[in-house]
């Protein structure tokens, strides 16, 4: 499932994929508009420059961008750096995952077996789409919202 | 308007037989290929024609098939041939010669050449190809000795460039004594990798006596096989398109988890294999180039494994100081007399030294900038924009299918590359695992052309 680790760390880089080439976005200016807890936000954009996702400079011109344009960025890759492998329970994952405290055989868990298909779905999805569709996408919803009033 | 649809691969390695071998397999009688190979002989290429017994493949047999649906195919030739009665080994962990597997290459062939009293679909043409010349509707390629082949497409399958040979720099891909290497001669050997191995090993079978050095930056030795299997990895557990750092870094963890529960290195860098090309795409530029620079080494010493079997032998040559292992690098090298006085510096090590040695052998891998290449037909793709090197130099800018990327930047409809003169797209392009599920993508894609094009060529 997605946490909120993973949803705020999204947001932002959708707000980033809406800056100009060379612009940069203070973590403050983000953590406003997307209303993210702005020490949270700190961390977690850390993670991501740690990834290779954004970059940033220091100083009063300073601030976060992109280190690779947003259509090369897929949702999917964000979400295994910030939330670890894709899995809709902790245990459905082949590498690094949890047993369950009643889990008798993960080999022959009916529902991890069931749940590592359902990951395979999840990822196939958020690997296709990138962060300049996840924008397109929000801005799409937006015009029909002011279209309908 | 040519009536059939032809093929012209232009080399007869491994690369380009595997790429027959797979468009051979589609039912269409019509179809016609034509394997232009300089040695005469399509099948063995430079890495299958080692005559050496003692040079092993270095994936097991099981693996080893030359069809990416059908993996266990060399092993059962190897069993319904009988071949395996004079190895007496009789599982899929067993590693065969070399040689072994070209005959294994020129087998399935054999049955589809075309000649005089036969009417097979595919010809082999002795001769260099110097150029190929793109028409709307078609190619035609020009060998050296003025003749030329027309086809609809043609596939670049020109594999490894030739190592120097010169002076006292000999050839790893031909045997000590061939290359008039003395016993009692000083080899200093550059790189330290499987080829460094083959090439010790054939010192060895020919009772070499003089000193043998390896020599390359880190001087790691390429890690042993043993009998895993390897573990099954989800797309889902891959962090693709992270920096190299974050990447190598899970991976060690990852590593650590499995060895935590009782498994073996081996099996996590055995499930990351079907994930690999696509983990190389999904790496910025800047990561590649990292990769390269960094990471490379360590992962090819744990990725590209040896045979138990010459994993001990090789230990020990080492132990008894027959070979000696040395972790530095060559500053200069200046010829002298039949040999040459070798200037290097140890690793981590500021002041240099020399070694006066009698031949060197270059085995420091595969990628070589293929700007520089010898190749004519290359030499020509390159002078006239219709081919360029890739943006990190390893080799030809093509498409993930394999068409080639011209200096416009436009793919061609009509050029295509398979093996490893492709590594910049796919990286891991170098052992037949890898370059099977290439030429089966690449065979299913040129059929599907060549049947759009024919039905759209045909009248009303």
């Amino acid at each position: 499932m997605l946490t909120k680790k993973g949803k705020y760390g999204l947001k932002a880089l959708v707000h980033l994929a809406g800056l100009g080439r060379e612009e940069l976005a203070q973590v403050s200016d983000i953590a406003q508009a997307e209303s993210i807890p702005k020490k949270f936000l700190d961390a977690i954009l850390a993670e991501l420059r740690n990834a290779g996702f954004v970059q940033s400079r220091k100083g009063k011109q300073g601030g976060y961008r992109l280190a690779r344009p947003a259509h090369d960025i897929s949702v999917g890759q964000v979400i295994r750096v910030l939330d670890g492998p894709l899995a809709p329970i902790p245990c459905a994952s082949r590498t690094r995952y949890e047993p369950c405290d009643d889990c008798v055989s993960e080999e022959h868990c009916s529902v991890r077996l069931m749940m590592l298909d359902v990951r395979n779905a999840i990822a196939a999805v958020l690997d296709e789409r990138s962060l300049a569709d996840m924008r397109a996408l929000g801005a799409v919803r937006e015009v029909e919202f002011i279209y309908h009033i | 308007m040519l009536s059939t649809p032809r093929v012209i691969i232009i080399g007869g390695g491994a690369s380009g037989t595997l790429l027959a071998c797979h468009l051979l397999r589609e039912p269409l009688p019509d179809l016609r290929i034509t394997l232009i190979e300089q040695r005469g002989e399509p099948g063995p290429g430079v890495a299958f024609s080692a005559p050496s017994s003692s040079h092993l493949l270095n994936v097991a047999a099981a693996n080893m098939g030359a069809f990416a649906d059908e993996p266990q195919h060399f092993w059962h030739w190897l069993v319904r041939t009988g071949t395996l009665k004079d190895t007496g080994d009789a599982e899929p962990f067993f590693f065969a010669p070399r040689a072994t597997y070209g005959r294994y290459l020129r087998s399935l062939i054999e049955p589809h050449l075309a000649g005089p009293d036969r009417a097979g679909r595919l010809s082999i043409v002795q001769g260099t190809c110097i150029d190929v010349a793109e028409r709307p509707s078609g190619v035609e390629v020009r060998l050296d000795d003025g003749t030329s082949v027309p086809g609809h497409v043609a596939v670049l399958a020109t594999g490894h460039e030739e190592p120097r040979q010169d002076g006292c720099h000999v050839s790893p891909w031909v045997s000590p004594s061939v290359s008039g290497i003395d016993p009692d001669a000083t080899v200093l050997i550059l790189g330290t990798g499987l080829t460094m191995v083959d090439y010790v090993l054939s010192l060895l079978d020919a009772r070499h006596r003089g000193p043998i050095v390896a020599m390359s930056r880190r001087g790691l030795l390429p890690q042993a096989h043993r009998r895993v299997a390897p573990m099954t990895i989800d797309a889902a557990d891959i962090p693709f398109g992270t920096d190299i750092s974050y990447f190598m870094h899970w991976l060690r963890e990852t590593i650590a988890w499995a060895e935590g529960r009782g498994e073996d290195w081996r099996s996590v860098v055995d499930g990351l294999r079907p994930h690999t090309q696509r983990i190389w795409q999904s790496f910025s530029q800047g990561s590649q180039r990292r990769f390269i620079a960094h990471a490379r080494a360590w992962w090819d010493v744990h990725r590209h494994r040896m045979p138990p079997e010459v994993d001990t032998r090789l230990r020990a040559a080492l132990a008894t100081g027959r070979v000696h292992l040395l972790a530095g690098k060559v500053i200069a090298t200046e010829e002298r007399g039949n040999g040459a006085r070798v200037h290097y510096r140890r690793r981590g090590n500021r002041c240099e030294e020399t070694l006066d040695v009698d031949a060197i052998v270059s085995c420091t891998g595969i990628v070589t900038n293929p700007g520089e290449t010898k190749n004519p037909l290359l030499r020509s793709l390159f002078a006239s924009g219709r081919a360029r090197v890739d943006p990190l130099a390893i080799g030809l800018d093509v498409t993930t299918d394999g068409a080639l990327i011209d200096d416009d930047g436009r793919p061609s409809a009509r050029l295509f590359a398979v093996g490893p003169v492709t590594r910049a797209a796919f990286w891991e392009i170098v052992a037949v695992p890898d370059i099977r599920t290439q030429c089966s993508r690449l065979a299913r894609r040129i059929l599907h052309d060549a049947a759009t094009h024919t039905a759209a060529s045909r009248p009303p």
